[in-house]
């Protein structure tokens, strides 16, 4: 058990669970189950923050337990996964939001149609701010792997979508920055 | 929040030059990954997590 953490690191840790929770969200897709996972994580990182040298990318060695975490579960309730993924993309799809965007629902649902490993990469890639270096790291395979999840995972949603180049690309919404 | 999520960082997801998708349409699908990102890393960090961090701190200290 690590003893005191620094103020700085604690304030780190804090800053990052956002992002952590926003990531365990997109991987299963439940914020409950999302919540455990980053208590999880929080909870191994805790507990191993003296193999983490402080000045290195703090956001990527969580986001790299939390991956771990959720992908070693998974592995091992193989049995039950279709079972899970099925729920999952239920529950996603059927979540009515309070912004009932048509095209975010249809997005979202269309998100949780990818294989689980397509979907990590583009999050990592396209929403959670990594490079595909610091994604191959966090997932632990080649930059080449990510760059064609990554491909696959868009082209699979433009297919979902039906997007073409005569869709109309100009309606999304603007997220406020 | 110390980890910001603007502008540069969120330049990975660039269009790549190989693959059917054109740009707009992989801006497209990018511009919606990050609000479905972004909304669930808005909403505030719940209760049951800030009291782990707390128990874990308190458990340091001893």
């Amino acid at each position: 058990m690590r003893q005191k953490v620094s103020a700085s690191l604690r304030d780190a840790l804090v800053g990052e669970m956002t992002n952590l929770r926003a990531f365990a969200v997109s991987l299963c897709g439940d914020r409950e189950r999302a919540d455990d996972l980053v208590q999880e994580t929080l909870f191994k990182a805790w507990n191993h923050l003296d193999s983490f040298r402080e000045g290195t990318n703090l956001k990527a060695w969580l986001f790299t337990i939390l991956r771990n975490t959720y992908f070693s579960e998974r592995r091992k309730r193989r049995r039950e996964v279709e079972d899970a993924d099925g729920k999952y993309a239920a529950q996603l799809a059927s979540i009515p939001e309070q912004h009932g965007h048509m095209e975010m629902q249809d997005f979202r649902a269309a998100l949780t149609q990818l294989p689980a490993d397509q979907r990590e990469a583009l999050v990592l890639v396209g929403a959670a701010g990594f490079s595909y270096e610091e994604a191959a790291e966090i997932s632990g395979c080649a930059v080449g792997t990510i760059k064609s999840r990554v491909n696959r995972a868009r082209n699979r949603l433009g297919e979902m979508l039906g997007l073409d180049e005569n869709s109309d690309t100009t309606s999304v919404m603007p997220k406020s920055a | 929040m110390t980890q910001t999520t603007a502008g540069t960082e969120r330049e990975g997801l660039q269009p790549a030059a190989d693959e059917g998708l054109s740009p707009d349409l992989q801006a497209h699908i990018g511009r919606h990954l990050r609000a479905v990102f972004d909304e669930v890393a808005s909403e505030p960090i719940p209760d049951r997590l800030l009291r782990l961090l707390k128990d874990l701190e308190r458990s340091g200290d001893k």
